[in-house]
């Protein structure tokens, strides 16, 4: 691929998945400003694998095993700055009830706060599955994982949460 | 597919895009001074490491021949008693060796003039010839 080759296609890329890759990325961050820069490193991340693309994967999941291992390295870096600062994590967790552009009822509030307490992959898997509507096929290839064992962790997330809801009798 | 419950600031994923398709433009110019190294730059390391091997190599070699190597003035010794005539270098030991000259061949009896011409030629000072002769 030359020079404007690879341009033209990062141009597309941005153009057809900048919008999904930002909601899968603030599903897994639940922040609007670390999604903001979360995403720009991520791009930039794409920009430089771009020329190393040979083609043998779907270029949509390509880039979203990009995007989603950026967003563990990330989350992975959070809690260790947490433990040094001695933040509590929860506190990241509790932020969505101050989050300016959170614009859901009660039950959905409690529903994000049950997804916060998911580890980080099992929240990934949730999300894609539960808010993208994404195929188990397309998720084991982007967290390069077995379908079954995916099937499993939505399983598990998907009682961890029903049981959070149920806490707070609220039915999902 | 399920609605997620947030938004986001009005008009930012326009943008988004916008921001975005300036990253090529970025990170060529990022890219860009270290594309102008020149060929002698790069090579330029190279000669510094076999030029400190070099000096390595002479400062050594140097250093040892100061420290290990037997002074000239020994070699000059050895080779004024090699060639002194007063006896064949057959045995050191000769000298004191009464057999060794017995026959005509082998023969000679060794004078005070003799003595004195192989401690002249071995370079001892005159002073202590007179004083060990003629104590």
């Amino acid at each position: 691929m030359n020079q404007q080759e690879t341009t033209d296609l990062f141009n597309q890329i941005v153009k057809d998945y900048s919008e999904r890759l930002y909601w899968h990325v603030r599903d897994m961050v639940g922040s609007h400003d670390d999604a903001n820069d979360l995403l720009q490193e991520i791009f930039i991340k794409i920009w430089s694998a771009l020329p190393s693309f040979r083609g043998d994967a779907q270029l949509f999941t390509w880039v979203w095993r990009i995007a989603t291992n950026e967003t563990l390295n990330f989350l992975r870096k959070q809690k260790v700055r947490s433990a040094l600062s001695f933040e509590k994590i929860s506190n990241a967790q509790e932020r969505v009830a101050d989050d300016p552009y959170f614009n859901g009822g009660e039950a959905e509030k409690l529903l994000v706060k049950a997804l916060n307490k998911l580890p980080a992959k099992q929240r990934a898997v949730f999300s894609m599955r539960y808010y993208d509507d994404m195929k188990y096929e397309d998720i084991a290839q982007i967290m390069n994982s077995s379908v079954g064992s995916l099937k499993a962790s939505y399983h598990i997330a998907y009682q961890k949460i029903k049981a959070e809801l149920k806490n707070n009798s609220i039915d999902f | 597919m399920n609605k997620r419950p947030y938004t986001t600031p009005d008009g930012y994923f326009d943008f988004l895009q916008m921001r975005l398709s300036q990253i090529p433009e970025q990170q060529q110019v990022q890219e860009t001074p270290q594309a102008r190294v020149s060929r002698w730059a790069k090579i330029t390391p190279y000669f510094a490491l076999v030029a400190c091997f070099a000096f390595a190599i002479v400062a050594g070699r140097f250093i040892l021949d100061k420290t290990v190597a037997q002074p000239e003035e020994d070699y000059v010794t050895l080779e004024q008693l090699y060639s002194a005539d007063l006896l064949p270098y057959t045995s050191q030991y000769a000298l004191f060796d009464e057999d060794y000259y017995q026959g005509d061949d082998y023969s000679y009896e060794i004078t005070e003039e003799d003595i004195i011409n192989y401690l002249i030629n071995t370079n001892v000072p005159l002073n202590y010839i007179g004083q060990t002769l003629y104590e």
